[in-house]
């Protein structure tokens, strides 16, 4: 062979080899030695030692415990607030830079075409242009509150750069290969404005017109009533919600009987067979694209007054129900400046403790499910709409969505003054949300929860909490609170817009909320916000308790008639007021044990009429037998080592399917919207004679019992004895890459959907096998208590402080919440004072 | 003469440190560098390719000071069970690149200038 063949050959080899290496080593450039993921394992360790700040006035001692929690004492409020920015940061920032691009329509340019539709929703519903509005409203009405969110954005802007020039962001991004942008004020309302609309942003007046245009509004007033089967005992606020000098003006029996989806109330008419077709076609698209499910979603609090307390001072409880993920929802914080000393848990991406508690006040947070999103329907022509007699022009915002791999996607977002447009065809119907509209209701979007979060983590007590409330606008939520001073109860702020409705018979109502879509022409607007004097709240009640897990926040009498929301069945809701009420003391512990009771308040109430109603069928076979025996000796806990819940979960899901699924299907129900429990617990003990039964019953029961029983024999075998509850109803906590590397479970879970131990599971016999699991629960759980001048705290969440998977906290505490035990959360002035403290690190100004 | 066949290997090593250590490069880059150092400075294609596997001796050692400690091995395990591999395949992937890389670099610029010097001696 030649010396110049053998070159030839050599270097064309050499090239290939090369080039295949080249190619094959791409998706391993995060392994850099130097500069890889490795970096992860010096970000996994906190160090004692000295950190320069820029822009700190004084020095910050940071002392971090055994859990990797970190205690901040500064003497200035902006040092803390800066420190904990850096704080979260260096333990979060992938975390925050993934939920601010969720939030703000950006997942795209990381994920390609894979989350084009989620950041197009996201994009026309436009949170990133009411943070905007936000945030300069802040800078120029409430710079204090402005100047706090830009103390933190500038921490996490030096942790980023700190990072970033060391080569040591977190290993997610070096994975993704891609770098964070510098955090801004508006980044932190943004994500405060996601969990908004997480909370708030109900589809279902548009769900609720989807079914009464499918089975009709009668049928929809008897599944879907306005007020919840079993609900009326045990409302947030006790009595019937009449208020001193306010009244409804209208005897509530006369406002349940009406039709709301008529067209006296909405202006639309759905019994136009076109419109209503466009309609449903509209509804479908739109669910499609924001992949609605009815919500498994809820929380618990409660608190009891010194009467009711073992330990002499009120006691709270919270455990909020979202989503469980890797990272944590939540990061744990201790604040100690010389305005206050609070504690509690904060969002990675807001400088403020969310739930928690300082010296003076405790205070946890529920939704409350009032209704403040409406559709209208709008007339369109060309680029411009009717309203008020007036064709005024649409605004038109054009949105850039970079999707990864294929460049940038233009889309137009046509608003009205009631917000965005969904279209179909000729049909455009548009949303309108508080959080989007504003608390002027001038569609700029500014709402003031910052304002009120700063103003709660200085408060001295009940007082300064009503203050600090009167500026919570968006969500709407349950704050149950109890302070040094023995009081306790629960205030329900926001922005509640009421309409004037004039009734068939011409008197008028203020109504909350909606049921169906409304003409958009002006006929049906928003007349005003309750005022913060009438917004529900129950404060020291006589009874010595109160409790708001999800369920009806007031009596019918209220001045305004809540037509709109979407409340919890009510399970829990009765579950703990029996606690409540059926025990004259209650201390912490009897608490954390009721934060993890698994009895299902429903199952008592339909078992016994189960059984009864097919027991008696002569064509019983073995396995049905033996599983009525387990019914039968249940003490109705949903405990994952007993077979009764499995049983009773596949029995009612299966007379679910008996009762709605043919009919919903003959009728075009495109998906699964069953009613509530409370209605098939309802049906079952009040209409056993219902048509949804096909007029029996005990015969639906039955062929519900055998389908269930073959499900179950099918999906985990014949032996009846095997059926545990946890086979079927596992945990999973996913890490927000759905990485099951990264991820903890599936593992056998406690509770169901509708026990305090909050496990949301659907009633669907088609998650036997599936890869349906457990994903929600309580993020967060806490107790609170005040004896004289001391306060005593008690927390977990299913997680870990920090972000980075080889880090000791990634996921820490979980052990301890999977097995309901809690963590002291200690809240001393002093540094030196921190009992566990592992790494003592003084933050000092750079002087740069 | 056996000074100046030192040049090479040293070089590749310094190169292989500096463009680690001290530069922002991939490490993809970093062994094209050593590589395109080693075949510049060695006449032979075979000495080329021997101070280009010198010149991963910083690579391979800073990789192996990752992989002996307990929490860099959880870490590659961690990636590793993410890309459904074993943790020693990802490892033996990443070794052959760098080493390959950087001999085939060094190859290439070799087996070229042997052809240029051929040339021009003719």
């Amino acid at each position: 062979m030649s010396p110049r063949l053998r070159r030839a050959i050599a270097s064309t080899a050499s090239v290939l080899v090369l080039a295949a290496l080249l190619l094959v080593s791409g998706p391993l450039q995060a392994l850099h030695p130097v500069r890889g993921i490795w970096t992860e394992i010096d970000n996994a360790r906190w160090a004692s030692g000295e950190v320069r700040l820029k822009g700190l006035k004084g020095t910050v001692t940071v002392v971090v415990d055994s859990r990797g929690v970190p205690h901040v004492f500064a003497e200035d409020e902006l040092d803390a607030l800066r420190v904990l920015g850096y704080l979260h940061a260096r333990e979060r920032l992938w975390q925050m830079d993934v939920q601010r691009r969720l939030a703000s329509g950006r997942l795209s340019e990381l994920l390609g075409e894979a989350a084009f539709r989620t950041d197009l929703l996201m994009r026309v519903i436009g949170l990133h242009r009411s943070a905007r509005s936000t945030a300069r409203w802040l800078e120029q009405n409430r710079p204090d509150v402005y100047g706090a969110l830009k103390a933190y954005a500038d921490g996490v802007n030096a942790a980023i750069e700190e990072l970033r020039s060391a080569g040591r962001l977190p290993m997610t991004f070096k994975l993704l290969g891609y770098e964070p942008e510098p955090w801004k004020v508006e980044d932190s309302i943004l994500w405060a404005k996601y969990m908004a609309w997480t909370l708030t942003g109900f589809w279902y007046p548009l769900l609720l017109t989807y079914l009464a245009i499918k089975l009709g509004p009668d049928a929809v007033a008897e599944l879907y009533p306005v007020r919840h089967y079993y609900s009326e005992n045990v409302t947030v606020v006790p009595g019937d919600g009449s208020i001193a000098g306010a009244s409804l003006g209208v005897e509530p029996e006369v406002l349940m009987r009406l039709d709301w989806f008529g067209e006296w109330a909405t202006g639309v008419d759905l019994t136009d067979p076109e419109l209503s077709r466009e309609l449903a076609e509209l509804i479908e698209r739109v669910a499609e694209l924001a992949r609605i499910t009815p919500s498994e979603l809820g929380s618990n609090n409660w608190v009891v007054g010194p009467m009711r307390s073992a330990t002499g001072g009120p006691i709270l409880a919270d455990d909020p129900h979202l989503p469980l993920n890797l990272p944590s929802l939540w990061y744990e914080v201790h604040l100690v400046t010389r305005d206050y000393n609070v504690r509690g848990v904060t969002l990675p991406g807001v400088p403020f403790v969310v739930i928690g508690f300082n010296e003076h006040l405790a205070w946890g947070l529920t939704n409350s499910q009032i209704g403040v999103t409406d559709f209208y329907v709008e007339k369109v022509q060309g680029d411009r709409y009717l309203f008020r007699g007036e064709w005024r022009p649409l605004e038109r915002v054009v949105e850039e969505i970079t999707v990864r791999g294929q460049g940038v996607r233009r889309i137009t977002v046509n608003l009205t003054v009631h917000g965005p447009l969904f279209s179909h065809g000729d049909l455009h119907v548009s949303l309108k949300w508080t959080g989007n509209t504003g608390f002027n209701d001038d569609g700029s979007g500014v709402t003031r929860e910052a304002v009120a979060a700063y103003m709660l983590m200085r408060a001295r007590g009940l007082n300064d909490l009503l203050e600090a409330l009167k500026f919570w606008d968006v969500p709407s939520q349950n704050w149950a609170f109890v302070d040094r001073d023995g009081n306790f109860g629960i205030v329900i702020p926001g922005l509640f817009p009421f309409r004037v409705v004039r009734l068939p018979d011409g008197r008028e109502v203020r109504v909350i909320g909606s049921r169906s879509v409304l003409n958009g022409t002006g006929g049906h607007e928003w007349a005003g916000f309750v005022p913060f004097s009438q917004v529900p709240m129950t404060v020291n009640p006589e009874r010595g308790y109160a409790a708001a897990p999800n369920q009806l926040t007031v009596g019918p009498r209220y001045p305004y008639f809540i037509l709109g929301g979407w409340y919890d069945p009510g399970a829990r809701a009765q579950r703990i007021h029996w606690l409540l009420a059926s025990k004259a003391l209650h201390s912490v512990e009897d608490f954390a044990s009721y934060q993890c009771d698994t009895v299902l308040w429903f199952a008592r109430s339909v078992t016994p009429r189960l059984i009864a109603s097919v027991e008696r069928f002569p064509d019983l076979d073995g396995r049905e037998r033996r599983a009525l025996e387990d019914l039968r000796g249940w003490d109705y806990s949903m405990s994952r080592d007993s077979v009764a819940p499995t049983v009773f979960w596949a029995w009612f899901s299966a007379l679910y399917d008996e009762a709605f699924k043919r009919p919903f299907s003959e009728r075009g129900v495109r998906w699964r919207l069953y009613p509530l429990e409370s209605t098939l617990v309802w049906l079952i003990n009040e209409r056993p004679d219902s048509p949804w039964f096909g007029g029996n019953l005990s015969l639906a029961a039955r062929r519900a019992l055998r389908t269930a029983v073959e499900r179950l024999t099918e999906a985990l075998g014949p032996d009846v004895s095997g059926w545990s509850w946890g086979r079927v109803h596992r945990l999973r906590i996913g890490h927000l890459t759905s990485l099951d590397a990264l991820s903890i479970g599936p593992l056998p879970h406690d509770g169901s959907s509708g026990t305090l131990l909050n496990a949301g599971f659907p009633y669907d016999l088609s998650a036997l096998g599936s890869r349906t699991f457990v994903t929600t629960g309580p993020s967060w759980r806490m107790i609170v208590t005040f004896t004289g001048d001391r306060v005593e705290a008690y927390g977990v969440y299913p997680g870990g402080q920090s972000e980075n998977p080889i880090s000791e906290h990634y996921s820490d505490s979980f052990d301890e919440w999977y097995a309901c035990r809690l963590h002291r959360l200690e809240a001393p002035p002093r540094p030196d004072q921190v009992i566990d403290r592992v790494v003592t690190i003084a933050f000092r100004g750079s002087g740069t | 003469m056996r000074r100046k066949a030192l040049i090479g290997p040293l070089a590749s090593i310094a190169v292989g440190y500096l463009t680690l250590f001290h530069t922002t490069l991939s490490w993809q880059l970093s062994a094209v560098s050593v590589g395109l150092v080693a075949g510049a400075l060695c006449g032979r294609t075979s000495t080329a390719t021997s101070s280009s596997l010198l010149g991963s001796v910083p690579f391979l050692a800073a990789l192996s000071l990752r992989v002996l400690d307990r929490t860099g091995w959880r870490l590659l395990e961690l990636v590793s069970s993410i890309a459904g591999l074993q943790p020693s395949v990802v490892l033996g992937l990443l070794v052959l690149s760098y080493v390959g890389i950087a001999a085939s670099s060094s190859a290439i610029v070799s087996v070229v200038l042997g052809a240029i010097r051929a040339r021009k001696g003719r």
